[in-house]
């Protein structure tokens, strides 16, 4: 498997609630749903799943590589190589173009940005006009597809997205997560994403259940 | 994308903040620079032109002012010196090479110096165009005072009586520009040179009626002429007693001159002359390296003063920068974890920061640098006419090297504690902030 989660847990400092997540495994390529109410842990999950967040107890294998046993700075290098983050706020860099946000995503991981590869991106997402342009110029639309180019710039084995339609009517959402799953089969990605939202449940092929631990 | 570009990405982001770090690291490092060219500068005019003089001598009073009179001609000379007490000075088996030197009278605020040829060629004084005197009166001139006058070989030149402006003339006795000197960076480019001789006749006319002088400056009490003398008759008398060491003759006994600048025939002069001048002659001897050193840290402490300023400005503008970025840190954290979230590394967000503080901090140097440079400049050409030394801002000083350093280190020492905490950037914590 490409992914295993095993018998993870994780509770957060001063918390006295433990969370509990299901062993999950997922296979390269497939797409995957995280589903849950808020307060289930299902970003929580997706952090640890990223290596973001170190959980309390458990393993966590990507690629047959467990994140736990790396350290800081080896799992720095993994996430910038192997996987692509999608977050909730698209948080693009103010200060930088989005086609220098892009090249931002391989200079972190000490790679040299390939123009092609941004171009690329960004005529696939449908915002490659806006490549000069600052976030503040873009529409929440299109800064959202910025997000999703930015983390698919070092062509990562996985891509992670946390509530990506949290804030999209039904006709967004479906879109979004059209333009999404065809990326994502495009760049052969494995697309894991973190959501309360059960309209989206039918573009994935396995959905993990989170329950509430309360 | 460079970690470059990002740091002066964020720089255009805080452009007004930015600014003010710059300005303020400019402004300290530009006082620091003016310091320096002007206390190196003023060192080397000071020791330049002090080449080849190991000892002046002169009326007892204030030994830097006789320094000062004597070899820079910044200040009043001490009095006068008798020829008779001059030649006790000069039989010492110390003494090696004497000029000397007499004072007293100017043109246009230009001090007249009477002394001999060798004295001129011992400052580097060349003869670009004309010729050396060859009669008493005759006067070479220095290379600011031809351009700043507009004087020109054959003018003649009505000296004034004392060392400033507006003393009473000497009508009577023309003195004719025979030679323009080459430039030569040193204080001869501000002065006019005659023989003594010259200084004499200046001082002899009065028909047996004495003028009144100020101490130091030369007395002629013999070769006196009537006021009913012409002009060609003074030069001819003049051109008679002229020659390069008449002004040793014994019928000059009873003259005086200004000073006796001196250099040691061996270097144990050092140690017994000075002795035997402040001690069996009514003169007095000071050495210039002495004396150069004692002002000069006379000074120092006025210009430490000034210095300690620019330090403090400098520093104000690393706790500025220092408080600037901590701001911008603030502000950032979301780009930072973002930064950290896609695989950055610690140290290149630390790098980012840090990048941006020595950006800032060069340039403020930089800048501080050009400004120190150019108010140098200005104050030169501004000042240059009250001035016996000539100042430039054209001018690059190895410790200037040291001061662009020191900038820099001090922006990279700001930057440290907001490029740690940028490092430090709690990735899930700062993420998780911002969804709630």
């Amino acid at each position: 498997m490409f992914v295993e989660l095993r018998h993870l847990q994780h509770q957060y400092p001063g918390s006295t609630t433990r969370l509990p997540f299901p062993d999950t495994e997922i296979a390269q390529g497939a797409r995957h749903v995280l589903l849950g109410k808020s307060g289930s842990g299902k970003s929580t999950l997706l952090h640890i799943l990223a290596g973001l967040l170190r959980p309390t107890s458990g393993e966590v294998w990507v690629d047959g590589v467990e994140l736990g046993k790396m350290s800081d700075s080896a799992l720095d290098r993994f996430r910038g190589d192997r996987m692509g983050i999608v977050f909730q706020q698209h948080h693009l860099i103010g200060v930088l173009t989005i086609e220098q946000n892009l090249a931002l995503a391989a200079t972190m991981v000490g790679k040299k940005a390939s123009k092609q590869r941004i171009m690329h991106l960004l005529e696939a997402l449908d915002i490659a006009p806006q490549a000069r342009k600052r976030p503040s110029e873009l529409s929440e639309g299109q800064r959202q597809r910025a997000s999703i180019a930015r983390a698919l710039m070092n062509e990562p084995s996985i891509l992670l997205a946390d509530e990506p339609t949290s804030a999209l009517d039904d006709s967004r959402a479906a879109q979004f997560m059209s333009m999404l799953a065809e990326i994502s089969d495009s760049e052969q990605t494995t697309l894991v994403v973190a959501t309360h939202d059960a309209r989206i449940v039918p573009f994935f092929d396995h959905v993990t259940r989170l329950e509430d631990p309360s | 994308m460079r970690l470059l570009g990002i740091s002066i990405a964020y720089i255009r982001q805080r452009v007004g903040s930015a600014s003010l770090n710059v300005a303020l690291m400019s402004f300290g490092i530009a006082t620091i620079t003016l310091l320096l060219l002007l206390s190196v500068q003023f060192e080397e005019h000071l020791y330049k032109n002090a080449e080849g003089v190991d000892v002046v001598v002169g009326a007892k009073g204030s030994p830097i002012q006789l320094i000062l009179s004597g070899i820079y001609h910044m200040d009043s000379p001490t009095g006068n010196v008798k020829i008779t007490d001059a030649k006790q000075v000069m039989e010492h088996r110390a003494v090696g090479n004497v000029f000397p030197l007499a004072l007293g009278d100017s043109w246009n605020g230009v001090r007249i110096v009477g002394s001999t040829s060798e004295y001129l060629a011992s400052m580097g004084g060349e003869v670009e165009r004309g010729s050396l005197w060859a009669h008493a009166l005759d006067v070479v001139i220095g290379s600011d005072v031809a351009s700043r006058w507009g004087v020109a070989l054959g003018d003649t030149l009505i000296s004034s009586h004392g060392l400033q402006e507006g003393g009473m003339d000497h009508p009577e006795h023309e003195m004719i520009v025979t030679g323009i000197l080459k430039r030569t960076g040193r204080v001869t480019d501000r002065l006019i040179f005659t023989p003594v001789e010259t200084m004499w006749a200046l001082h002899s006319y009065g028909g047996g009626e004495e003028h009144s002088h100020d101490h130091g400056e030369v007395h002629g009490e013999a070769d006196e002429h009537s006021h009913g003398d012409s002009l060609g008759q003074e030069r001819e008398s003049a051109q008679e007693v002229y020659d390069e060491q008449t002004w040793l003759a014994p019928e000059h006994n009873d003259k005086e001159i200004t000073a006796l600048l001196i250099s040691y025939s061996t270097p144990l002069g050092a140690a017994q002359f000075p002795r035997f001048v402040n001690s069996e002659t009514p003169l007095q001897a000071a050495a210039p390296a002495f004396e150069i050193t004692r002002l000069v840290s006379i000074l120092g402490v006025g210009l430490e003063a000034i210095q300690a300023f620019g330090i403090l400005l400098i520093l104000s503008s690393a706790l500025s920068l220092l408080i600037g970025l901590m701001n911008a840190m603030k502000d950032r954290s979301y780009d930072l974890a973002i930064m950290r979230a896609m695989g950055g590394a610690k140290w290149k967000l630390f790098v980012i920061v840090l990048i941006e503080a020595v950006l800032l901090s060069t340039l403020g140097g930089l800048c501080g640098l050009a400004l120190g440079h150019g108010a140098m400049h200005w104050m030169g050409q501004a000042f240059a006419e009250a001035q016996q030394f000539s100042f430039t801002g054209l001018r690059w000083i190895a410790q200037e090297w040291l001061i662009l350093g020191g900038a820099v280190l001090i922006g990279a020492l700001a930057g440290v504690i907001p490029a740690i905490r940028a490092a430090q950037t709690e990735i899930y914590q700062t993420l998780a902030s911002s969804n709630s």
